[in-house]
């Protein structure tokens, strides 16, 4: 069995009638160890799709199997990170990369009495990210960029068997972005967790990943998988080889197709000739 | 730099500072006395309608005992209801920013208890408690009670729902989500509130004491205007403007040294 198993998924906010079903049919499995990403139209669910992985949502219909177990809750395995880096202003940047331990029943007590051990642990995670001897840092003293590498650190510090990134770069500029997407595939290849990105940035999908998942507009289906198997580590530069650009290409006028059956997609389509 | 600024005089540096945007505080409150003193003397107010700040100070040096003895009172009175506030208000806060069924049970109530004049409740406490302290304690209490729930629990629900998540799904326990989470990121709220309980619990016991005691700055003005001494009267006002704003100053430094991250955070 998969690592992640997703059958025929149905989740409704209050219903399962049109207008409250959000994800409608999905079916997904990704093996352990793999990237997946999943982009999409914006408001086609995706988030809603993070929550069922993390158990924090649960279906109405359809089953989510995670490590060979059924997503009846949270559980710790699971390691988030936000397009929004929130960490908590009155801890150093060390002291909120360890939060996971401080609070996860696993590792709660463990933590109390090894506090140097993982400490190191958490200075380690911090280097291996470039941050090396910034956490005595408080977070107002970081840049965006660095607060998001921070955050990554966060959601890894407990060495979780999955990882979920919900847009996590796209608050960044460009350049920062792209430092940061080598910086998430060192860290996937040296520790081998499987990971789930959604990003609205086809370039950052097709870099990254092994597998794309293209959803639909709202209610949310899965239209196309498409498998990247480009040759690791990818390097900046492979983004302008011809088989990348024309993956980015191919995704594209999926996403378009998929924002043309939503019925609201006529100004979205002129925004996107114009861009 | 620090060798350049020892070298100038103690003098020099004052007069510098009086020239920095910091000292307008200082000099709003200078031209207002004198502008006071000013309109005094030019229009001839007699000093039974509006004494001169000249005449108040005279006068306050004059009954220092009594200004000093009843500011006591005053101030023990204050800080013990303003005490009460924080103890209950923390308790309550927390109880409804932890439990939206507490928080729907509860606020109408609330409300209701906060929109009653407080003035209109020391008749009861009297009842209750007899003229004196307890009153004035009691009525401190209620009136600045309110802001600190308030702000407690309004700090405990404006936390981030992604950081909710991050814990939720890390299986935290509530407890743990209030403890490292929601309180810490509530206290900007509650020291915040602190400076605005600390005043509304002067001017609480002070009501009481005008209207129910024996002792107090309120009850020392309400003598000192049957004796027509209404300097006196004024003294007991300035006397009372005065601890307010050292009260007030005093919890700006607390807050600030309590939750100077959110001061930094926001640069």
């Amino acid at each position: 069995m998969s690592f992640i198993d997703i059958q025929s998924l149905r989740l409704g906010y209050g219903g399962m009638d049109d207008t409250q079903l959000v994800l409608d049919g999905i079916d997904l499995k990704v093996e352990e160890g793999d990237f997946a990403a999943i982009v999409g139209p914006s408001g086609c669910g995706k988030s809603t799709f993070m929550k069922l992985l993390s158990g924090l949502l649960i279906p109405q219909e359809g089953s989510v199997m995670l490590d060979g177990e059924p997503v009846n809750g949270p559980r710790a395995q699971v390691g988030m990170a936000f397009q929004n880096a929130i960490m908590l202003p009155w801890r150093t940047t060390l002291e909120n990369v360890l939060l996971p331990l401080e609070v996860a029943p696993a590792t709660k007590k463990d933590f109390r009495k090894r506090r140097a051990q993982y400490r190191r642990r958490g200075e380690e995670l911090l280097a291996a990210v470039g941050l090396k001897g910034m956490g005595d840092k408080y977070p107002w003293q970081l840049s965006g960029g660095m607060r998001q590498r921070a955050s990554l650190c966060r959601a890894l510090i407990h060495e979780p068997k999955l990882l979920l990134l919900d847009e996590p770069f796209g608050a960044l500029d460009a350049f920062t972005r792209e430092e940061l997407w080598n910086v998430l595939q060192a860290l996937w290849q040296q520790q081998k967790f499987t990971v789930v990105l959604v990003t609205h940035d086809l370039t950052e999908a097709v870099y990254l990943s092994n597998t794309v998942y293209v959803m639909s507009a709202r209610p949310g289906k899965i239209i196309v998988k498409r498998d990247i198997d480009f040759e690791r580590p990818r390097t900046l530069d492979s983004r302008y080889q011809p088989e990348f650009v024309s993956a980015v290409h191919e995704l594209r006028e999926h996403i378009r197709s998929a924002r043309a059956e939503d019925g609201s997609s006529s100004i979205g389509s002129l925004q996107e000739a114009s861009s | 730099m620090s060798s350049a600024t020892s070298k100038r005089s103690w003098g020099q540096r004052l007069f510098g500072w009086l020239g920095r945007e910091e000292a307008m505080s200082f000099w709003v409150t200078v031209a207002f006395f004198v502008l006071w003193e000013l309109i005094c003397r030019v229009s001839n107010i007699p000093v039974y309608f509006l004494p001169p700040p000249s005449v108040i100070v005279q006068t306050g040096i004059e009954f220092q005992r009594a200004i000093v003895v009843n500011s006591i009172q005053t101030l023990w009175t204050t800080a013990a209801g303003f005490g009460l506030a924080v103890v209950f208000g923390l308790i309550l806060g927390i109880a409804i920013g932890w439990s939206r069924r507490l928080y729907r049970g509860l606020y109408p109530l609330m409300v209701g208890f906060n929109s009653v004049p407080k003035v209109a409740l020391v008749p009861i406490l009297v009842l209750w408690f007899g003229i004196g302290t307890v009153p004035a304690i009691l009525t401190a209490f209620l009136i600045s009670f309110f802001p600190i729930v308030v702000n407690v629990a309004t700090g405990l629900a404006t936390t981030e729902p992604e950081m909710d998540d991050v814990l939720r799904a890390l299986g935290a326990s509530k407890i743990d989500r209030l403890l490292k989470v929601g309180l810490p990121g509530a206290m900007p709220h509650f020291f915040g509130s602190l400076k605005v309980a600390i005043t509304l619990a002067f001017v609480g016991s002070v009501i009481s004491e005008t209207v129910a005691a024996n002792s107090g700055l309120g009850h020392m003005m309400l003598m000192a205007q049957a004796n027509f001494e209404v300097p006196l009267v004024f003294a007991g006002l300035l006397a009372l403007a005065f601890e307010g704003v050292v009260m007030y100053a005093i919890f700006v430094l607390i807050e600030q040294r309590m939750t100077g991250w959110a001061f930094r955070s926001q640069q």
